[in-house]
């Protein structure tokens, strides 16, 4: 505590005048916040809208060539060639190529593919959501391209010629053979087991 | 390779001026499209309401802002000047108060903040108005005290005013000028040895 300095401060004290003053300019105070607008003359405005205008249509213009340039081509990217027939496909790739009739599923679309003119390879998608992709290439190494760790193997007799089979206890889905002429590879989405693979393998030979 | 430096920051101007245009238009745009502050029936209303808590603040905090701020400034205009400007802070962000504790110490530390921009900015007036009633009252013994008052630092003087006057201990006045206890203890220690050694028997800070 101290009385003296206690006995100064209470020597300060808002008036009458001065709460009648103070009060008057508090209400008469601007509280509302000034938005920074900035305001341009007419010409600049119409200027800055024709230069808008101006971007937009050379964006019609230009951007479709831009981006129909930048979108890659829909055939012969790094050797990768969709053909549109067995026939076509057999062209690309220099050998006989044929469609793949044994599937165990149905067929509802098929695309032909030459890879870098040495691998023919189809793709078939079934109406059930299956699919399988059967490699055709010239020699006996292994063109599936497939890397994966099976849990089974097992090689099956096919007419003059052996496949191995790869996938999960009875159910295979990869299989990979040759004729000595020509190397195949066939891989199914869903696994089927060894009978139906000699059926499906037997109808490719 | 010349020409490849000297075209890239032309590239830059070029794509600068294309672009210049369209943040221009937006600005426009926006201006256009947003809708101005207008003084609408609620906000008559609360105002209305502001006033009238604002007169309540006055009748019950008038004087210790006014004291505060003299504290810091020594001239009565000006500390007017920081009671009204104050009230108006008040006005413009409506704070909410948990209790009238907190009311007091936000108004309190707003009048300080305000008193402390003046003197910063230079922009406090001579005259002493309370030295000079004192001086016609024939209060010596006051005046004595108030010139010793007076001529400590700020950082001293504030923490002694908000000590003595307003009885906050030094946490709260930490709180309020946000610094350290510690720091608040220590000008309250400094400001307590140099009135003590410029009052000697006058001295009455205990």
């Amino acid at each position: 505590m101290s009385e003296k300095y206690d006995e100064i401060m209470n020597k300060i004290e808002v008036t009458e005048d001065m709460r009648s003053r103070v009060m008057e300019n508090v209400r008469k105070a601007d509280l509302t916040r000034k938005h920074t607008v900035i305001r341009f003359p007419n010409i600049r405005r119409y200027t800055a809208l024709a230069a808008c205008l101006a971007v937009v249509l050379i964006g019609v213009m230009v951007g479709p060539k831009l981006f129909q340039q930048a979108q890659p081509p829909v055939e012969n990217v790094g050797g990768i060639v969709e053909c549109v027939s067995p026939e076509e496909l057999s062209k690309a790739v220099g050998f006989p190529v044929s469609d793949v009739t044994t599937l165990p599923f149905d067929i509802a679309e098929t695309a032909y593919v030459s890879n870098w003119g040495k691998v023919a390879e189809i793709d078939y998608t079934g109406s059930d959501g299956q699919s399988a992709v059967y490699r055709k290439s010239v020699g006996t190494d292994d063109n599936s391209g497939d890397s994966s760790t099976y849990d089974s193997t097992q090689d099956i007799m096919v007419g003059s010629m052996t496949a191995e089979l790869k996938g999960n206890g009875k159910s295979y889905t990869m299989a990979c053979w040759t004729d000595g002429t020509y190397a195949y590879s066939l891989n199914l989405s869903s696994g089927v087991d060894a009978a139906m693979w000699s059926t499906v393998i037997d109808g490719i030979n | 390779m010349e020409k490849g430096i000297r075209l890239c920051p032309n590239i830059y101007y070029l794509l600068w001026m294309f672009f210049l245009p369209i943040r221009s238009l937006l600005i426009s745009f926006f201006a256009a499209i947003l809708p101005e502050e207008s003084n609408t029936g609620s906000t008559e209303i609360g105002r209305k309401a502001l006033n009238l808590q604002v007169e309540q603040i006055m009748d019950d905090y008038g004087n210790r802002i006014l004291r505060l701020a003299y504290s810091y400034l020594h001239n009565m205009s000006d500390a007017e000047e920081v009671l009204q400007d104050t009230l108006i802070q008040f006005l413009k962000t409506a704070p909410f108060f948990k209790s009238e504790e907190h009311k007091k110490a936000w108004l309190l530390r707003v009048a300080g903040n305000l008193s402390k921009n003046r003197i910063d900015y230079n922009k406090v007036r001579d005259a002493d108005e309370l030295n000079e009633e004192l001086a016609a009252d024939h209060r010596e013994d006051l005046s004595f005290v108030w010139v010793a008052v007076k001529s400590l630092p700020v950082k001293y003087r504030e923490v002694v005013h908000l000590f003595y006057y307003e009885g906050y201990p030094t946490a709260q006045i930490a709180s309020m000028l946000h610094e350290n206890e510690a720091t608040v203890r220590s000008h309250l220690a400094r400001g307590r040895a140099k009135l003590k050694e410029v009052l000697k028997e006058a001295y009455d800070f205990e």
